[in-house]
């Protein structure tokens, strides 16, 4: 399946910084499947973590005080929201869908078009849209160094009170946690044979069969490339043309999928990509199959399954 | 007051010695070393950036994680190269020239993996209703269908004008297959995914070429000649120093002795007695010859 599933839309995300020397153990032929198990996110500096993760509900980075980062990103449902488009701050709709921030740290470029390449400038992007957040930075540092006991959390981590660099930092730091190991899928492939049902494996066969793998892939089974969306058929709005095929972590929990959101369901965003990618009508058992191996996608945030359910 | 001129002639010989000395011990060698390791690096990058599409190309690759990966350090590796330039001007304007380069690779390096999913892609699907078309009961869809898999296969080898032409007329001799049966799913998919292929293996075959073609190795040189001509500069200039160093360690060698000598005939009376005789008696000769001549 060619590609873009997922709701769209943003806030942050990005790759996960990498040492210079990490390219020597790059090596893509060393795995047996295409996709490999989602890592436990890498230490970093708890406070920086807990600050980040305090600002992340924190709606003074919003203009007016009027929104939080977890308006759009609800950290405990799918990271991302229900809505298709979710409203900027004149009423209007966003023209793209919200993407899930769970993740998205493994994703090689972030946002929908793929044009922002680090966490920070995704953090710093979303704060200064002024459909997104509105702000400016260095007065959401002015009015988060008012509050003494936000202060003393800065000084504590970075060793001076908030300013535009560590507030972004911050914010960072804590998405760089949002990362969700553990699903059945993850576990089928370090070899617990029994983490997924017949159905499910079948659907993993099919999904490399019918050439979803072939966009699909690598450690987030998405987010390391670009593809156009409508090769055969129309998918969805056809802007923009080119995306960067997202992330199908999770995917069962962040409906509605595609950059407009059209696509209520899994199941029929299933069969529209069978369609526009692939030229192919799928039956309903092999949509069944791709949907029940999909849902093994979910991984766990904190220990607890995505989406919210136990 | 006497010792003012002595504390500023030794101040000023202090300044000059250790001036000539940090001058002559070239102390911008290690920044040349980190440029030319740092170009090392993104020429090391740029090489398993190749050698890593080219393994995706074969089909050698499970997914294109370590690629994305090797692009992000690549791009890092830029940023290295400009940080260990500093602010030499022109350094950095044959860096400027380097990066332009870099960013082709990398978008290059995007293109084609963005056709080589799509390539993958129909190959499955045309592999898979080409081997439904041969197994059919009508003569001539097999008889099409076998031609046009033995034509997309030569284009898989060889992406030229011929061989695309001719899958293109095997192509369009499938679609012309009167009254196909059962088959015409089959042939409308094996049409659908043939044609992609048939646009998608020149061109990304023209994606592989460019990127080698666009291979920085030229503003590589340009930028090891630079830094090359800086650091044998750096080189030559510490070795004049060296030398000033020496002449001027001689000089003070020179006056150490004299004044050594100096010193020697103050401390002792009788020498200098002597010295003074000696000195007395030339002076009288002359003197006296003087006064003779008169």
């Amino acid at each position: 399946m060619i590609c873009i599933l997922i709701p769209g839309g943003l806030l942050f995300s990005s790759a996960m910084p990498q040492p210079l020397v990490q390219w020597q153990e790059a090596n893509s032929i060393t795995s047996e499947e295409p996709i490999t198990p989602v890592p436990e996110p890498r230490p970093i500096d708890a406070s920086k973590v807990r600050l980040g993760e305090r600002l992340f509900g924190d709606p003074r980075l919003s203009r007016g005080n009027s929104r939080s980062c977890s308006s759009c990103h609800d950290l405990s449902t799918n990271g991302a929201s229900k809505e298709s488009h979710d409203n900027s701050f004149d009423g209007s709709s966003l023209p793209l869908n919200t993407l899930t921030v769970f993740n998205a740290a493994l994703s090689f470029r972030l946002g929908w078009e793929g044009k922002i390449r680090t966490i920070e400038s995704d953090v710093q992007a979303s704060l200064q849209n002024p459909q997104i957040m509105g702000a400016d930075i260095a007065e959401i540092a002015e009015k988060l160094d008012a509050d003494s006991g936000l202060r003393r959390e800065f000084m504590a981590a970075y060793g001076r009170g908030p300013d535009a660099q560590n507030v972004v930092d911050a914010l960072a730091s804590f998405q760089r946690t949002l990362i969700t190991p553990g699903s059945r899928f993850d576990r089928w492939l370090a070899g617990d044979a029994g983490a997924l049902s017949a159905e499910e494996q079948d659907g993993y066969r099919l999904f490399k069969s019918l050439g979803c793998v072939s966009c699909h892939q690598g450690v987030n089974v998405g987010g390391n490339l670009f593809q156009r969306h409508g090769i055969f058929h129309p998918l969805a709005s056809p802007k923009p043309e080119v995306l960067r095929v997202p992330s199908l972590r999770n995917v069962a929990t962040t409906p509605p999928y595609f950059h407009d959101g059209s696509a209520a369901t899994l199941d029929e965003a299933v069969r529209r990509m069978g369609m526009a990618q692939l030229n192919s009508t799928l039956t309903d058992q092999q949509v069944s199959a791709l949907v029940a191996y999909l849902h093994t996608l979910t991984g766990k945030y904190r220990g607890v399954p995505v989406g919210g359910a136990p | 007051m006497k010792m003012t001129p002595v504390v500023v002639l030794v101040s000023f010989l202090l300044l000059l010695l250790t001036w000539l000395l940090l001058s002559g011990l070239n102390l911008n060698s290690t920044r040349f070393d980190e440029q030319l390791e740092a170009l090392d690096h993104f020429s090391r990058l740029e090489r398993a950036l190749n050698r890593e599409v080219l393994t995706a190309r074969a089909g050698l690759s499970r997914n294109y994680d370590a690629l994305a990966r090797l692009t992000d350090v690549y791009d890092e590796s830029v940023h290295r190269l400009r940080r260990a330039a500093g602010s030499d001007a022109e350094e950095s304007a044959a860096i400027d020239v380097l990066a332009a380069g870099a960013h082709r690779q990398q978008d290059l390096v995007e293109q084609f993996k963005s056709r080589n999913a799509l390539l993958r892609n129909s190959f499955l699907y045309f592999g898979i209703f080409s081997a439904r078309l041969a197994a059919s009961d009508q003569t001539p869809v097999v008889a099409v269908a076998t031609t046009l898999s033995a034509a997309m296969l030569h284009l898989t080898l060889d992406t030229s004008p011929a061989a695309a032409r001719d899958v293109k007329t095997r192509l369009e001799q499938l679609a012309a297959l009167p009254d196909p049966g059962g088959d015409t799913a089959s042939i409308q998919a094996a049409i659908a995914h043939g044609g992609l292929l048939h646009d998608l293996l020149p061109l990304t075959d023209a994606t592989l070429k460019a990127l080698m073609a666009a291979a920085t190795t030229r503003e590589q040189d340009a930028v090891r000649a630079l830094i090359m001509k800086r650091q044998f500069a750096a080189r030559a200039s510490a070795r004049r120093y060296r030398v000033l160093l020496y002449a001027t360690s001689l000089l003070l060698l020179g006056a150490l002795v004299y004044l050594g000598l100096q010193l020697r005939a103050r401390a002792n009376p009788a020498a200098a007695c002597r010295v003074r005789a000696r000195d007395r008696g030339y002076l009288d000769a002359v003197h006296q010859r003087a006064a003779a001549q008169y």
